[in-house]
């Protein structure tokens, strides 16, 4: 009748059980129970000789139980099953009747709830020993005497252990139900029968075990316990001797009516204050509305979130047992939390709170401040005209309203929008204004901001223009060259003459003057022209250029040159080292390189006082021999390059050119004016141009003349 | 080629290389040479024109070093830093003011600085850090390479052309100067000088001084009246009896570097060489010597920096010498002539080391040396088989392609003549040889300048006026041009004028009309490409420009630099396109077709 696998279903049941029971409210922590109740009893067959099976009957009793710890608790049943014995095989001389059986069994049993005492569903689990009583009626020992002599029936008593499991229901703090399976085991009862050597007779193997199940139910009393606590509330404990809750303050403070309350939101503190003379380690628990919150602490800081009354409680139990018995559960007030007070409605504001601009140096500042001057204005405080700015604002609102936003520049509105972008179109000052709007506020106007400077560049760029006021130059002469120029406003032109050859007098002015004599001309007879490029270049302040330029035509018209002229020793005509080095290493390499196409010419001199006669025609010859005579040292220049005069004491222009001819014998003092008459001039003319003046008859030197005269020592 | 692909071909514009190259005959006049200390690979030459060379191969080849723009003037003296290599100081003497000056460059002549501007300097002595310049107007000095003091006091006539100068090697505030008159000395760095002439003739140009590295008291003088050694620094001098005493200008004395007994002289007569500290002299050579150079690695090997025959080397103390002028332009060339894939040029005033050239596949050869070494070739003409040359008063003829030459039976009359084949120019008009004889074609009123033929056209021309003929002299066309430099005749009939003023083109049967595209200014040179009748060039102030229609428009030819000077330009006949350019004492340039 009952498998290991149906005790296992009832237990499973008995724990599902104890899950729901243990969510349930409290009763009185009863001690003490009596239960009386009534069930069944079924019976396994019994095998081993006739074997024999006791009918199913109903079960009496009752249980004394002692719940003398939360959980476990101990149980005394009493129980009587009038049931009947029923043979299972052929017995020799019985005919087969019912015998009627009586069993009685005592256990004590130890019961395990699953729930604390006090709830309401106490599930719980079961074993127990003790002895039953098996007895055959006084009708059925005579039966079996009368049946099965000598066979003399008796009653046994025999050890049986108990099993299983129930579900207490308490109904009132003294008043419950209860129903209980129970598993029993025992040797299974022979009543005396066993007979040997009696073929077909009545006999049981004393070494059968009888199960049995009892399904039971029942009243419950219960006696005893602490007082029964109420929903909502701890329940009563003993007050311990050791320590006591002596206060609970509440921060803030406030009564349990609305209109006292506290606001919800805020935290309110809660301390208990303990009287601990034994020094106690104190566990503290705290409740807010039954329901254990908090830390072990004994402050306790609660914020309620809903309006409404609300009870704080503390218990204080010493730390480390588990008995109750030790709490303290002080009473503490309930206070009323309420909500806080509506604020009041904001006041509606529009607040501009910055502009910015894109680019950040387009503003430079309030009107007035920086218009008085223009200098210092460039790319990094302003704008070039025509570039874009963009005008961003941040603004509040108190209530969140969807703003308009109106531009302004220089008072006229132009244009709407946040950002705002706005191009100066020319150069000058812009005042820009924004006026924030809020249509749903009907007309609500806010602040207006100070008002942004913006300065737009000139930004066009340098024009110049070249002029020069003589255009055709001989070689050496100098013309004014001009240029105008034009920048942008607020801007400083600067002006850079460059030329391609000839040089002016300040190269930063705009009027300057150019001089040509350094114009470079290749050495040659004829009349040579250049052109000169001479461009100005305008730079304004932000870099930009402009360029000019203009043309000088520059000619020379190369004319007879006074190269110097070589001195002599008075009375003498020789041509001294000094003046050999003048003609064979300056003045030949010349007539042989770049001035091939001119003519040398020869102008001799005397001192008045040298008496010599042809001195200045020889000295002309001489100095001739020296770049002719092509032997020795001397040169090899064509005669008929060479023209000659010699005019005496007639003076001229001497020229000491530097280095030239200004070292000499003792006999020279090239202070003395008179030594400066005894000299030859050399003079370099342009093939094609007259001889200078000082010639009064252009001679021509023959080679017969000089051939004579070899290379002059 | 088919005609329409001919016509083609001419309309372009010829493609040219990147820049001017020099193209020889190498060599003329070297003025200063040094090696660099060192680096004796590296050696720098100086020349007239304000040209200086550069060699990186002990003189085997040269190229032009820039100073940023063209200076005119003698490159006079150079010298090299011996402890910084590629540090170069130039003395450059100059008529011209602003090319005077010592110029500096730390780059080995990538970049040049300017000292002592204005100033002509004549002669350059080191002593480490220490540089004198002498000037002529003073010697200066350095202590720090910027700042320069005039060291010989102002207004010291005796003491103002400083033509050479030589620091005491064991003191640097001691220094001779050399004057054209007389040498001088300071032991003090300059605040006093004393003259030391005692022994020297009177009248000497003092070229050159050369202190003894072994000896500092024995010291050289160079000068006109001879060489003098002072074995007591200077305090008596002694003139040298051991070399000849014909009329000579030593423009260097200088000892070996390894061997002080031996003593070099440079004189316009030639090398000398002494090895028993110049008591003795040889005459090595006839080379008129400008100034010598030793290799410090190989003092045996001395570079001579010579009058008309350029860079001359010897590996053997001057026995023997090599020319080595490689890229070396120098020259003073005068004429030029073109025949197929033959140049002709001729130099001017270059004495025996000049004359007339020929430049064919085989390289340049020269012609005629006897014939023409003393005189000055005016003109060269050439035409098949047939060579002529003009000196100023004789024409000649070679028809051997100058082996051997032979002097026209008759002569035109005149002087400066000027020659093409079968005319012939002087002051006296323009000539035709008819038969055997000249016979005026043209009368002028200037010295012709020059005569071209294109085919039948012929073109003469003095400074004045273009006198053109289209038809071999049948008739004739004058072309008034004031300042007329040159002229060119294309092969269809039109000529372009070189003037004073720019460029004018007359087309055949037109008056000349002014072009466009070159700035106004003096054109010098102008030619036609004698295959491709529109091509024209001209040249304004060194500026190349190209016209590819006979001339009425012109462009500037990018690449090619700007040359200091052009006189004379031609296309080459031998139909490489390759251009010709003569620059006055730098030689002549050549720039290649692509």
């Amino acid at each position: 009748m009952f498998t290991p696998r149906r005790n296992r279903v009832v237990l499973a049941g008995l724990l599902a059980v104890s899950q729901f029971a243990a969510a349930q409210a409290s009763f009185t922590e009863d001690k003490w129970s009596l239960s009386p109740f009534f069930g069944l009893t079924a019976h396994d067959e019994v095998h081993g000789g006739p074997g024999y099976d006791l009918a199913n009957r109903p079960t009496f009793g009752v249980r004394v139980g002692e719940d003398l710890w939360r959980k476990f608790g101990f149980e005394q049943t009493l129980a009587w099953n009038p049931t009947k014995l029923q043979f299972l095989g052929p017995v020799k001389g019985v005919t087969q009747p019912d015998y009627g059986a009586r069993n009685f069994r005592l256990s004590f049993d130890g019961l395990y709830h699953f729930t604390e005492r006090g709830s309401r569903l106490r599930p719980f689990i079961a074993a127990g020993i003790g002895t039953a009583r098996f007895n055959l009626t006084g009708g059925a020992q005579d039966l079996i005497r009368a049946n099965l002599p000598p066979t003399i029936p008796d009653a046994q008593a025999l050890l049986q252990y108990n099993y299983g499991g129930g579900l207490k229901y308490r109904l009132t703090n003294r008043l419950g139900l209860r129903v209980d399976a129970r598993g029993l085991s025992s040797h299974a009862p022979t009543y005396g029968l066993a007979t040997f050597g009696n073929p077909g007779g009545a006999f049981l193997l004393a070494d059968r075990r009888l199960n049995s199940a009892e399904i039971t139910g029942g009243v419950m009393f219960h006696f005893g316990g602490a007082p029964a606590a109420t929903a909502g509330q701890p329940a009563p404990r003993k007050i311990s001797k050791d320590f006591s809750v002596l206060s609970v303050t509440q921060d803030p403070p406030a009564a349990g009516v609305e209109s006292q309350g506290i606001l919800i939101n805020r935290p309110v503190t809660y301390k208990a204050t303990v009287q601990n003379p034994k020094n106690r380690k104190l566990k503290y628990q705290w409740y807010v509305d039954g329901k254990p919150m908090g830390t072990d602490s004994d402050t306790f800081v609660y914020t309620p979130t809903q309006p409404g009354p609300y009870r704080v409680q503390v218990d204080v139990t010493e730390a480390g047992k588990d008995n109750p018995a030790f709490a303290n559960t002080p009473n503490v007030p309930s206070v009323y939390a309420k909500a806080p007070p509506p604020p009041p409605a904001p006041e509606h504001r529009v607040t501009v709170t910055s502009i910015t601009a894109d680019p950040a140096s387009s503003i430079v500042g309030v009107p007035g401040a920086a218009q008085g001057s223009l200098t210092g204005l460039n790319a990094t405080n302003s704008i070039a005209a025509g570039s874009p700015v963009r005008l961003t604002a941040t603004s509040t609102d108190t209530l969140n309203h969807t703003l308009t936003y109106n531009w302004l520049v220089n008072g006229t509105q132009v244009g709407s929008g946040n950002p705002f972008t706005y191009t100066p179109a020319t150069p000058g000052w812009y005042r820009a204004e924004l006026r924030v709007v809020d249509p749903s506020a009907n007309g609500v106007t806010p602040t207006v901001p100070a008002p942004l400077t913006i300065y737009a560049r000139d930004t066009r760029p340098p024009t110049a223009t070249c002029s020069v006021s003589n255009a055709t130059l001989t070689a050496g002469q100098s013309t004014n060259l001009s240029v105008a120029a034009t920048v942008a406003q607020g801007n400083t032109a600067r002006i850079l003459w460059t030329l391609s050859e000839g040089s002016v007098a300040n190269t930063t002015a705009a009027q300057t003057a150019f001089n040509s004599s350094t114009v470079n001309f290749p050495t040659n007879p004829q009349v040579q022209t250049k052109t000169i490029t001479a461009t100005a270049r305008v730079t304004d302040d932000n870099g930009a250029t402009a360029n000019c330029n203009t043309t000088i035509r520059v000619s020379t018209d190369p004319q007879a040159v006074h190269y110097g002229d070589i001195l002599f020793s008075q009375g003498s005509a020789r041509v001294d080292n000094a003046a050999k080095r003048v003609l064979l290493e300056r003045l030949y390499p010349e007539l042989t390189g770049a001035y091939q196409g001119y003519t040398l010419v020869l102008v001799g001199h005397t001192d008045a006082r040298e008496r010599a006669r042809n001195l200045d025609r020889n000295r002309v010859r001489n100095t001739a021999a020296v770049v002719t005579a092509n032997t020795r040292s001397c040169a090899a220049l064509e005669p008929s390059r060479i023209k000659a005069d010699w005019i005496g004491a007639t003076e001229s222009e001497y020229k000491d050119a530097s280095g030239l001819a200004d070292t000499r014998g003792s006999s020279i003092n090239r202070n003395d004016p008179r030594s400066q008459n005894r000299r030859v001039e050399l003079w370099l003319v342009p093939a094609g141009k007259p001889v200078p003046s000082v010639v009064k008859e252009s001679r021509t030197l023959e080679t017969k003349d000089l051939k004579p005269l070899g290379c002059p020592r | 080629m088919p005609k329409f692909l001919w016509l083609l071909l001419c309309l372009l514009p010829v493609s040219r290389a990147a820049d001017w190259q020099p193209w020889g005959p190498f060599g003329g006049s070297v003025i200063s040479i040094a090696v660099d200390p060192s680096e004796p690979s590296h050696l720098l030459a100086g020349a007239r024109n304000g040209q200086l060379f550069h060699s990186s191969d002990h003189g085997s080849s040269w190229s032009q070093l820039s100073f940023g723009r063209n200076l005119s003037g003698t490159v006079r003296v150079i010298a090299i830093d011996p402890s910084v290599k590629g540090h170069y100081w130039v003395g450059i003497s100059a008529e011209q003011e602003a090319s005077n000056g010592l110029w500096e460059s730390r780059d080995a002549g990538q970049s040049w600085m300017q000292h002592l501007s204005g100033l002509a300097v004549e002669s350059l002595a080191l002593f480490s850090g220490t540089i004198a310049a002498g000037t002529r107007h003073g010697l200066y000095r350095t202590i720090d390479g910027e700042h320069w003091d005039r060291i010989t006091p102002e207004h010291h006539s005796d003491l103002e052309d400083i033509v050479s100068v030589a620091f005491d090697p064991t003191d640097a505030k001691t220094l001779y100067a050399g004057t054209p008159h007389l040498p001088w000395k300071t032991t003090d760095g300059g605040k006093t000088w004393m003259a030391i002439h005692t022994g020297m003739i009177d009248d000497s140009d003092v070229f050159s001084i050369h202190v003894s590295a072994s000896a500092p008291t024995q010291v050289f003088a160079s000068a006109c009246s001879g060489i003098y050694r002072s074995r007591n620094a200077g305090g008596r001098w002694a003139l040298l009896q051991g070399i000849p005493k014909s009329s000579r200008r030593t423009h260097v004395i200088v000892q070996h570097p390894a061997n002080p007994q031996m003593v070099f002289a440079g004189t316009t007569s030639g090398l000398f060489r002494s090895t028993d500290g110049g008591t003795r002299w040889t005459k090595l050579n006839s080379l008129a010597v400008n100034a010598i150079a030793f290799d410090p690695a190989k003092p045996n090997t001395m570079y001579l920096a010579t009058e008309l025959a350029g860079v001359q080397i010897s590996t053997d103390s001057g026995v023997k010498v090599q020319p080595s002028n490689e890229g070396l332009h120098a020259r003073n060339i005068r004429a030029s002539a073109s025949f197929g894939s033959l140049q002709f040029l001729s130099t001017a005033y270059e004495g025996s080391q000049g004359g007339l050239y020929i430049h064919s596949a085989a390289g340049w050869r020269k012609l005629g040396a006897a014939t023409f070494s003393s005189d000055n070739i005016q003109s060269v003409a050439v035409s098949d088989g047939r060579l002529l040359v003009s000196t100023d008063q004789r024409i000649l003829q070679s028809k051997d392609f100058g082996r051997t030459w032979t002097r026209l039976p008759t002569q035109p009359p005149g002087r400066g003549l000027k020659v093409a084949i079968g005319w012939a120019g002087s002051d006296r008009g323009l000539f035709r040889l008819t038969g055997a004889t000249w016979k005026k074609a043209v009368t002028t009123t200037a010295p012709v300048r020059g005569i071209r033929t294109a085919g039948k056209q012929v073109i003469a021309w003095t400074n004045q006026s273009a006198h053109v003929s289209p038809d071999d002299g049948k008739s004739w066309r004058n072309i008034p041009a004031t300042g007329l430099f040159s002229a060119a005749a294309s092969c269809d009939g039109s000529v372009l004028l070189a003037m004073s003023d720019g460029v004018s083109v007359a087309l055949p049967g037109a008056a000349p009309i002014v072009t466009q595209g070159i700035p106004p200014g003096t054109v010098s040179a102008v030619a036609f490409d004698g295959f491709r009748c529109e091509q024209a060039y001209a040249v304004q102030f060194g500026k190349l420009y190209q016209s590819t229609d006979r001339g009425l428009h012109w462009s500037a030819v990018d690449g090619p630099r700007t040359l200091s000077d052009i006189s004379d330009l031609w296309v080459s006949s031998s139909g490489d396109d390759s251009l010709f350019a003569v620059v006055p004492g730098a030689g002549v340039f050549r720039l290649s077709a692509r």
